[in-house]
């Protein structure tokens, strides 16, 4: 599996493979279901079929998750596609009840929000305690693409990245409809992940790789806002190449966009696109050493 | 497509801003904005009534919830999508 190593390397998993395997961490993924033969703690199904995947979206993310965190307690929570929001916030219950280190949600809606809709409102209930980690979603180069439920204040929204660490041209871009940047970091995709012969895309596969980071350090620090802003501060900076493009559904007409241009700079936030940069995973584990040192000798 | 854009009659009132009509004017989120959340609309089969997170299966009833005080605010329910994503064939070996 080349390119999946290639991905755990540009994120520098790799230099720390060693020491984030997993163990003592747990870990709830809410998605189409598990793959075969793959390990899995448990799982609850909130659909009326077998826990196994037949659409491969969720067997893919618990391949990614099982690779990074090998001795990780992973659980999952089956549910329907598409999926109304009232069974998600039943998932996100059942998630929380399980008091997982981190929650990977690979569930997107372009709906734009402010993070006042019921399922941000669950997400942030549910982030008070575990690291939730969110994708942002495949709406870019749309600017406002990101929508509910990677809208929420505390989840750590998941952009994506090609393998050469430039910005995915379909990642969603912030802001949210309240003017926040969104997402918070991007991680790569296009990688073939463990056991598969496609190569995948989207922002649901960067997420897993940052669920895994998170993960571990929510085992060392045990709080989950603290685990975003670390992994947001050490994140590494990607080229833009590209300038920020000033689109926006259902605003077709130049002067509206020039209007809300200059009515709004906040849109030209260089974070909307990327968040604060590419994973590193090797400096958030760094900064989190560093942290627990300072802290333990006050 | 704005999640507190709800019918009631021939008109559409702010489910953020009762009692008030939706309107460039009173959208919480500018008038520019506006323009591009009405643009394209969708119909929900239910609302949230926030912050308390009751259901309500009708505008009519969201409308009686926030008339009554019961709700700070009304949303659309929302329908999300698990598993989007391109598959490439590997072009690698």
């Amino acid at each position: 599996m080349p390119a999946f190593e290639q991905a755990l390397g540009l994120i520098r998993f790799l230099e720390v493979g060693g020491e984030f395997t997993g163990s003592g961490v747990r870990v709830v993924f809410i998605d189409s279901g598990c793959g075969k033969d793959l390990p899995i703690k448990g799982c609850i199904n909130l659909t009326d079929s077998s826990d196994v995947d037949t659409e491969g979206h969720g067997s893919a993310i618990h391949s990614i998750l099982a690779a990074m965190l090998p001795d990780a307690e992973i659980y999952m929570v089956k549910v329907p596609d598409p999926l109304p929001d009232n069974v998600l916030i039943t998932a996100l219950n059942e998630a929380h009840k399980l008091m997982p280190h981190a929650v990977n949600l690979s569930i997107t809606s372009e709906i734009p929000s402010d993070g006042s809709d019921p399922v941000s409102f669950y997400v942030n209930h549910v982030a008070s305690r575990s690291a939730v980690v969110v994708a942002a979603g495949n709406g870019g180069p749309r600017m406002m693409s990101v929508g509910s439920p990677a809208v929420a204040a505390g989840a750590l929204t998941v952009g994506a990245t090609d393998l050469r660490g430039r910005l995915w041209s379909r990642s969603s871009r912030g802001p949210t409809l309240d003017g926040r940047w969104k997402p918070n970091i991007v991680a790569p995709t296009g990688y073939r992940p463990p056991n598969s012969s496609k190569e995948l895309y989207g922002t649901s596969f960067s997420t897993p790789l940052a669920t895994a980071v998170a993960a571990c350090l929510m085992k060392q620090v045990n709080d989950p806002s603290t685990v975003v802003r670390i992994l947001e501060l050490t994140a590494t900076s990607i080229n833009l190449a590209q300038p920020s493009t000033p689109l926006l559904t259902g605003l077709r007409k130049a002067e509206l966009v020039k209007k809300l241009l200059t009515t709004w700079p906040r849109i030209f936030d260089p974070r909307n696109l990327a968040g604060m940069g590419l994973l590193n995973a090797a400096a958030a584990h760094r900064l989190t050493r560093q942290m627990r040192k300072a802290f333990s000798t006050i | 497509m704005c999640i507190f854009r709800i019918p009631r009659g021939r008109k559409y009132f702010c489910g953020k801003r009762y009692p008030l009509n939706c309107s460039p004017s009173i959208c919480p989120f500018g008038d520019v904005l506006w323009q591009s959340l009405v643009n394209r609309d969708y119909k929900p089969s239910r609302y949230w009534s926030m912050p308390s997170m009751q259901r309500a299966d009708s505008p009519e009833e969201a409308w009686r919830l926030l008339s009554s005080g019961e709700a700070q605010y009304v949303v659309k329910e929302i329908v999300f999508r698990v598993g989007v994503g391109e598959c490439r064939p590997s072009s690698r070996r």
